[in-house]
């Protein structure tokens, strides 16, 4: 997995200084927080039914072997086939494998986060096949080559101007100025895709364990043609994303719908039972279902942080977040952004190269107030930055260096005449450090060199001498 | 050992101190807050109020006249290309080929029966894709969210509510219910009486839309455009 998350505060101070994400991130405030927040106000029992959401993952999180292993029967009574994979790489195999034993030329895409998750658009197009996302965010971040920032408006970051220019160049088409043409133009390019794929690929939002439904919330439609047209269907789903029975779907049905995009009701909702039955004209002659784990049953093994895989991935965390807000999905360097980034990534990638995403929040405690499975999101960023400062496992430094440095530190500041030598062998040093840095960049030390290159010089002269001199004149 | 192995075992090791004994399944929940047994009227006040919000035409017909009359209408409207429907999705009371008769609109419906071969299929979402109207009866209308059930088994398509640009949806006014509540308490009846749900069910409430250029609100995106309710009333 490719991430930039070491970048964070790089990849920030570009964003600060892009005028048009700062537009985009307002409106982002202004109008979906806005609308979540007003249909909120329309649930009389919203607390309860929050409360009823955290105790639903968390039963289901602590018996999910059972629930899996239920949901794997019922989808197979169904006529489905399910697959399970540890980690990306298997994930990416599977599905690979199943396109090309078919002979598959075209696969069309839903709007997944874990295909992201997993590359497997990268994966697919290395072997061979063309893949579309069919959701209009999606399709324009694919064409521009640039990867979503928003878990809920993917292509949220881009002005309209940037998307007609995206489309002229790619598609070959005249500069179009209405969004509305625009979204014409999309509708007929992919609607030739939908009908000669041969492969529809799509996450999953619930799995219902009992009755082996696949879930799936959208407003374009263009899930319902992935999953009504082409002759494969697989759906790919976090070991997470299993809840119980129908009851429990409905609890979550509404706070996910309201917290994505302030809907009472998303335009198409498809409840899926396995693959087409005998003598239906459409939907898929097979369904395939695969199971990633990629990482999450290690989060389930930690009951400090575990809640995290409460996630509905509906996006309303980042819609109020004052860091996502100013920074944007990109800074934070791989496809989970905003709060639930900060939590989510270090959990899932190498630790170290996520270390920095702990530290991308205020603790402001926005992001817990509105999220609608009551994910502690400040509690989980303060035990994941314990674990960075002391846990073995987590650390970037030895735990022994880091005693010693902080041993010496300690000596050195708590004694004057310790301090003054150590300054002023600190101010002969620095003299070389231009000298050390173009010596390591000569040598191609690239870490090292841009290392160098952060230290701040020390003032020629302290704060004491300075004042000694200005009493001195005063006199 | 393999994946699915590794992964539940994993899980086990992750959670050792849990409860095993309770059921899987809870029984259902009961909602303080439900409301039931109001009024079809009612009923149909809130789902037409919800359905002005989702930019839905809602019609009524209080007789056959009406019925036909809307139905012209519709027709009219949506540019006369083909028309795509259920196997006899409204029983007598809807006559569509009478009503259209004459009218120079083709009329497509959905085989119950259709042969298995994958020519066949290709040909049927080639005609549903081209046709200017997609019309189907519902199997359930939620008032409060102003969403169509439609169940989808052999002769009910998916494609007729989704690929014309056009769709209407023929409602009998008994067939309007409180809420998503509701639905899912019939659907868990369903399921524990039938064994298991249908392939498909899918709740439309509202075109087709998206919002993801500068959050402008454009209908269409890739289902239809246009959708009109006509709730049959007598």
């Amino acid at each position: 997995m490719e991430t930039k998350c070491l970048q964070f505060n790089e990849l920030s101070e570009h964003s600060l200084r892009d005028i048009p994400l700062q537009k985009a991130l307002k409106r982002i405030y202004e109008r979906l927080g806005a609308a979540r927040n007003r249909s909120f106000s329309t649930l009389e029992n919203a607390e309860e039914l929050r409360e009823g959401a955290f105790q639903i993952k968390k039963n289901t999180l602590e018996r999910l072997d059972q629930y899996l292993e239920k949901l794997e029967e019922k989808v197979s009574d169904l006529g489905g086939k399910v697959h399970w994979a540890s980690d990306d790489k298997k994930a990416r195999e599977i599905i690979e494998d199943l396109a090309l034993d078919k002979g598959i030329k075209t696969v069309v895409k839903g709007k997944s986060m874990v295909s992201e998750e997993i590359g497997l658009n990268k994966g697919l197009l290395a072997r061979g096949l063309d893949v579309f996302e069919t959701d209009l965010g999606e399709y324009i971040v694919q064409l521009a080559g640039e990867a979503p920032s928003h878990i809920v408006g993917p292509a949220i970051h881009k002005t309209k101007e940037q998307i007609s220019e995206v489309f002229s160049e790619k598609l070959g088409v005249e500069r179009l100025e209405d969004p509305r043409d625009m979204t014409l133009l999309a509708r007929q390019k992919l609607r030739d895709k939908f009908l000669s794929a041969g492969m529809g690929i799509t996450g999953v939002n619930f799995a219902v364990a009992e009755t082996g439904t696949i879930v799936l919330f959208e407003n374009e439609g263009n899930i319902r043609m992935s999953t009504a047209l082409p002759e494969v269907h697989v759906a790919i789903m976090g070991i997470e994303k299993v809840v119980p029975n129908l009851d429990d779907l409905g609890v979550l049905m509404k706070l996910l719908v309201r917290s994505a995009t302030g809907q009472k009701m998303s335009t198409y909702v498809s409840m899926i039972n396995g693959p087409r039955r005998p003598n239906e004209i459409d939907g898929p002659g097979e369904f395939h279902l695969v199971i990633i784990d990629n990482g999450r049953s290690r989060i389930l093994s930690d009951p400090e942080t575990r809640e995290t895989l409460h996630c509905i991935r509906c996006g309303a965390c980042q819609n109020c977040c004052p860091v996502y807000l100013k920074v944007g999905g990109h800074a934070y360097g791989w496809i989970y952004s905003g709060p639930i980034g900060a939590i989510l990534t270090p959990q899932i990638i190498n630790r170290r190269e996520a270390s920095k995403l702990p530290y991308a929040s205020t603790l402001c405690g926005a992001c817990a107030d509105i999220c609608p499975v009551k994910i502690d999101h400040p509690r989980v960023l303060l035990a994941l930055r314990r674990k960075y400062a002391e846990d073995r496992d987590w650390q970037d430094t030895s735990p022994l260096m880091e005693k010693g440095i902080l041993a010496l530190s300690g000596r050195i500041l708590g004694a004057r005449p310790f301090y003054m030598g150590a300054s002023a062998v600190a101010r002969l040093g620095q003299r070389l450090l231009p000298l050390a840095v173009s010596t390591t960049r000569l040598l191609g030390f690239k870490k090292l060199t841009e290392r160098l290159e952060r230290i701040h010089p020390l003032g020629g002269r302290s704060f004491r001498s300075m004042w000694k001199e200005l009493e001195e004149k005063e006199l | 050992m393999g994946d699915r192995e590794r992964i539940l075992s994993r899980i086990r090791r992750g959670i050792p101190d849990r409860a095993d004994q309770a059921p899987l399944f809870q029984g259902r929940r009961q909602r303080k807050d439900r409301v039931v047994g109001r009024e079809k009227d009612a009923l149909l006040e809130t789902f037409r109020k919800e359905c002005e919000q989702l930019s839905v035409d809602v019609r009524v017909a209080k007789k056959e006249e009406d019925l036909r009359e809307i139905l012209l209408t519709i027709i009219e409207e949506s540019g006369k290309g083909g028309l795509v429907t259920w196997e006899d999705p409204f029983g007598e009371k809807v006559p569509l080929d009478q009503i259209v008769a004459g009218k120079g609109v083709e009329i497509f419906e959905s085989p119950s029966n259709p042969s298995p071969d994958s020519d066949a299929r290709r040909d049927f979402i080639r005609i549903s894709s081209e046709a200017g109207l997609g019309i189907s009866s519902v199997d359930f209308v939620l008032a409060g969210t102003g969403t169509l059930v439609l169940k989808h088994v052999s002769g009910r398509d998916r494609a007729c509510s989704l690929l014309p640009p056009v769709y209407a949806a023929f409602v009998e006014s008994g067939k309007i219910i409180e809420d998503l509540d509701e639905f899912l308490e019939k659907l868990q009846d369903d399921f524990e009486r039938e064994g298991r749900l249908p392939s498909c069910i899918t709740l439309i409430s509202g075109p087709s839309k998206t919002a993801d250029i500068e959050m402008t609100l454009v209908h269409g995106v890739h289902g239809p455009g246009k959708v009109y309710v006509v709730v049959v009333d007598y």
